[in-house]
């Protein structure tokens, strides 16, 4: 029996491609026969990662297809010509309304998504969502078949790595180093983390940084719109060093006070967990599958206050046993997304699938 | 460890807020004008970025194509409705957008070539620099060496 994912663009460092590359190698060690393939697979990945779906054998009655849905593709209408057992993994998709003013493109790739994921309610056998939001939203689009909740796969032991060590000396200087990881698109609500940081540095701490970590390729626009904004407000040391290497991005983690996150549309958001594996303390926004993942850790906001989130930053920056209480919190939290435990979860679902499905 | 309610932090930190004059909201994004609305040089004239062109190409290589027939989502009136409308309207449009894509297909192949050139002139470059740099260091060491001779003689 062969198991097979297919997604849409299999690449460098994004939160769906990491997922399909950590459930491949789960998948190779329970004993199974397994590859990725994708439309567009990213030069930077290691040679054997995945392959084009050109390349893609034919399946059979008793092959497994993976599919993991994120964004609009031609894929999305193509389900029906696999004649095997189905199981999506459903990522969210981004509402299209908050890419219109800044890209056509994406815009129109978002709002294919959600066509196609309503256009694909009937296709699957099952559906693994990455968070009970996602799992929520199937429901809202009509999908009747078993949907389980799955988070994303992450394998920790990657974070062990030494962090770049001219990133840990340029931030360990003193001042308080605010971080939020992901890429600089409008969902994200860069202009919010911005916004309430210039209430912080310029009313509780003037010795403080912004480090907007994430590439902004593709979301030019956008950025150039965010550097306006920081123009105009007048606020210092607000950094984007763009796309970093993994390196840089654990040195980020490494040198953080706090972990703001301001995101108005997250199907599960990795960053909070790498937040909580590095024992940064999470500032966040109460929204979409945001609440889910904290599972009731870090300071969760119901509204965007910036006066209020400045004062809740300055709060665990400066409360020792607050700080420790959310810490201690985070770290119990964290515990549900280890390796092992989703790893032992993928297993139950995946089996429990296939006994179904005889 | 303590335990803490943060909920109780919470409220204590906004009557914080209130009774301190010194907080003040910043303007929002909305609130100001872009400064470079209509600059679209980020867009239309940017720096040569390799890996923002080979993924702009490999992009335009998944989605050149801009299909006719999508299915359609619709309850049962509106959906006949609609499936009357791209009939109806096929006669046209199938071929405007088959030269649409023709034309994107040939855009795309393109920009690969292009981008393929471009990848092998850097390797190329590149070869040649350690090339010339090889030829520099024995051009030296040549001079060097005659400059020894002369003295000798």
């Amino acid at each position: 029996m062969r198991v097979v994912q297919l997604l849409s663009t299999l690449s460098f460092g994004d939160a769906v491609s990491n997922d399909a590359i950590a459930l491949k190698k789960l998948l190779s060690q329970m004993g199974f026969s397994t590859g990725i393939y994708a439309e567009n697979v990213d030069r930077r990945l290691p040679r054997g990662t995945g392959q084009r779906v050109e390349e893609m054998p034919p399946l059979s009655h008793g092959d497994v297809l993976i599919y993991h849905l994120s964004i609009g593709t031609e894929l999305n209408y193509h389900m029906d010509q696999y004649h095997c057992r189905k199981l999506m993994i459903y990522h969210n998709v981004t509402p299209p309304a908050f890419l219109a003013p800044y890209s056509r493109i994406s815009e129109r790739l978002c709002l294919e998504g959600l066509e196609g994921m309503l256009h694909l309610r009937d296709t699957f056998d099952e559906c693994l969502a990455v968070s009970d939001f996602n799992r929520r939203s199937l429901l809202h689009a009509g999908y009747t078949c078993p949907i389980e909740v799955r988070p994303i796969l992450i394998p920790f032991e990657d974070y062990e790595r030494e962090p770049d060590k001219e990133t840990v000396e340029r931030y360990s200087d003193g001042w308080t180093n605010i971080l939020f990881v992901g890429r600089v698109v409008p969902n994200k609500k860069h202009e919010d983390i911005i916004r309430a940081f210039a209430c912080y540095k310029k009313t509780v701490n003037p010795k403080s940084r912004l480090i907007l970590a994430g590439s902004s390729s593709g979301m030019e626009l956008y950025k150039k719109r965010l550097e306006d904004y920081i123009a105009a407000l007048g606020v210092e040391d607000v950094v984007f060093p763009g796309h970093s290497t993994f390196e840089q991005i654990l040195a980020f983690y490494r040198t953080a006070h706090v972990f703001l996150c301001m995101s108005e549309h997250e199907g599960f958001c990795v960053p909070l967990v790498e937040a909580m594996y590095f024992n940064v303390p999470i500032v966040a926004y109460a929204a979409c599958a945001v609440p889910d993942t904290l599972g009731g850790s870090g300071i969760l906001l119901q509204d965007k206050d910036p006066v209020l989130t400045a004062a809740a930053i300055d709060r665990l920056v400066t409360d020792e046993a607050l700080r420790a209480s959310v810490l201690e919190k985070q770290r119990r939290q964290l515990e549900h997304f280890s390796y092992e435990t989703v790893s032992a979860l993928f297993q139950k679902q995946f089996e429990t699938f296939l006994k179904r499905e005889n | 460890m303590q335990n803490i309610d943060i909920e109780a932090i919470m409220r204590e930190i906004r009557r914080e807020i209130r009774e301190d004059p010194a907080f003040q909201e910043p303007l929002t994004l909305e609130e100001i004008p872009s400064l470079s609305q209509t600059d679209n040089t980020v867009v239309m004239g940017g720096l040569y970025d390799e890996e923002l062109l080979c993924r702009h190409v490999g992009e335009m290589g998944a989605h050149f194509a801009v299909p006719y027939y999508r299915p359609i989502e619709s309850r049962r009136a509106k959906a006949f409705f609609k499936r009357v409308l791209r009939k109806l309207l096929c006669f046209l449009l199938r071929p405007a957008l088959e030269e649409v894509s023709a034309f994107h297909a040939m855009t795309a192949s393109s920009m690969n070539a292009a981008a393929n050139f471009i990848r092998e002139q850097e390797t190329e470059n590149q070869r040649r620099d350690r090339r010339i740099a090889e030829l520099e260091k024995r051009i030296a060491a040549l001079r060097r060496e005659e400059n020894k001779q002369e003295e000798l003689s």
